[in-house]
Parts: C-alpha cells; structure tokens; sequence
C-alpha cells in the first residue's frame, strides 16, 4: 500500500525533515519518493531508520559513483529532489551514524545549498524589476507584486538561516 | 617551485590527510573508508557525505586522479599524483616539525 503526504519544510528544515521521515519510519511508512512537496510512502514493517539529506551541488555526472558510495557504507538512496538526496539506513546498522564526519564538509553542504539560494535570490530579483517598475494598479499587478514580495521574503529568510546554520557549524570547530 | 605549490594545501584536515595516505595505492571509494578505519585502528570513520566531498575537491586540485579501468564498474578506482605525493610529504614535515616542538616543551614542564 502506498499513501502520499503533503508537507512543507523549508530548505533550512532539513534535520526536522529527518526526524519526521524516521518517525514515519517507526509507524510503517517508508520514504519511496519526493516531488514537490509531495512525499510517497509505501507500507513496511515498522521499523526505527535513519534518514539523511544531501545537498550535491557537483555536476550529476557522477551521480553513479556518488550513490555508490553511500550504498557501499550502509545507506539506500531513497528520493532525489532537485540537488537533494534522500538516504536511509536501519538503526541497527552498523555504519556511521552520519553521512558527515567532520564540521568542514558539512558546513561545505550548506555552502552549496546557500548558493543556490543567491541565485534564485539574484533572479527572483532580476525577474521582479519590471513588476516593480510598472504602475498599473489592477488587481492583477497588485496580487503579482505581493506575490513576489512574499516569494522574496522566504528566500531572504532561507538565506539568513543557513547563513545561521554554517556560522554555527564553524563557531563549534575551533 | 613545485613545493611551493604543494604547501598551498596545508595543513590538511584529517580527513584529507587519510584520504590521500590510503590512496598509496589505486582505491575505490569504499576501500578509502575501510582503508582509514583500518590504519587509524577504527579511530576515524568517514562518512560517505564527507568522503564524497574530499574526493570531488582533491581531484579538482589534483591532488588525486582517477585510473582509467573497467568502465562497466560504477565504482572509481582512484590513485596519488605526484603532486599528491608532495603534498603527504610536505604534510608530514609539519606534523613532525610540531611533534618535535611539542615534545620539547612537555620534557622542560616535567622538568621544572
């Protein structure tokens, strides 16, 4: 049986995700994909599981290699989204607890992430230049504006907490 | 001055300092994690987040390059490049260098 959730977690959520994804572990549903928003499960057995998320920012011609790696130290390749990756591992295995074993490369996932967030910034922001410039004040333009102020605002916000996130990372390095 | 282009890299982190001596000879990227697990006596552990980024970077700065061999295995077999070699080098003269300075300030504080 497969049932499908929607549910929103912000590119900062990503350790909420996957304390919600284990915990949908332990009531029997596992993680078999993610579109958008939507999460497909499929019904197991429950069973206490480990998820992580990646952010690869690397061109995917490797992806092979990148998912070999992972499988040979213990962890299934679950979903891909958009440059992030979905990867399980039962409890009781013995591979390391995280994908991450140092403070550098994990702040090095968050980099990847933040700049892809300047991009989209930079090009929400070049995009919305000629909304802004025009003055009509049909109910059409005044929606389309607030649209891209609310759209601009998450992203800021995005941006300020990952920028949180890595300046934590690093404060707990030295 | 090759050398000079080699101690940009310093200091390594761990795990790149790992990374690179295991690849003594042609590894794959699960012989890298149990190579570093083995040799540090199961003190280190990479995880395969962490690996992936140190072989993408270190081959970018090629300081480790990929052997061509059977291209049906999705799995890459990767090996030192000489300036690899002079990095570890290199790397090791610090590490050295600093045992050696440490070494003398603990004997004069047992000393005194």
């Amino acid at each position: 049986m497969e049932k499908k959730v929607t549910r929103i977690f912000w590119a900062w959520q990503d350790a909420e995700e996957e304390i919600w994804l284990r915990k949908m572990s332990n009531e029997g549903w596992k993680l078999k994909s993610y579109k958008s928003l939507r999460y497909t499960f499929e019904q197991i057995t429950p069973e206490d599981a480990i998820y992580r998320l990646d952010y690869k920012t690397t061109t995917n011609e490797d992806l092979d290699e990148y998912i070999a790696i992972y499988e040979d130290a213990g962890w299934e390749h679950v979903a891909q989204f958009s440059g992030w990756h979905y990867f399980r591992s039962a409890e009781n295995n013995s591979a390391a607890p995280d994908i991450y074993s140092d403070q550098a490369s994990k702040i090095q996932k968050y980099s990847g992430l933040l700049t892809t967030l300047y991009i989209s910034l930079l090009a929400l922001l070049l995009l919305s230049i000629s909304v802004f410039l025009n003055d009509s004040e049909s109910v059409f333009f005044t929606a389309l504006k607030w649209m891209y102020v609310i759209v601009i605002a998450i992203m800021v916000i995005a941006v300020v907490k990952v920028l949180i996130k890595i300046r934590r990372l690093k404060d707990q390095t030295l | 001055m090759k050398n000079t282009e080699a101690s940009s890299f310093l200091p390594l982190t761990h795990t790149t300092f790992y990374t690179l001596i295991a690849l003594e000879h042609p590894l794959h990227g699960y012989g890298i994690m149990q190579k570093v697990e083995h040799v540090s006596a199961g003190d280190v552990k990479i995880g395969p987040g962490t690996l992936y980024s140190a072989l993408s970077k270190l081959e970018k700065q090629k300081l480790i390059k990929k052997v061509d061999g059977d291209s049906g295995d999705r799995r890459k077999l990767y090996t030192l490049t000489g300036l690899g070699q002079d990095v570890i080098r290199l790397e090791y003269q610090r590490l050295s260098h600093l045992v050696q300075v440490g070494k003398d300030v603990i004997k004069r504080m047992e000393d005194n």
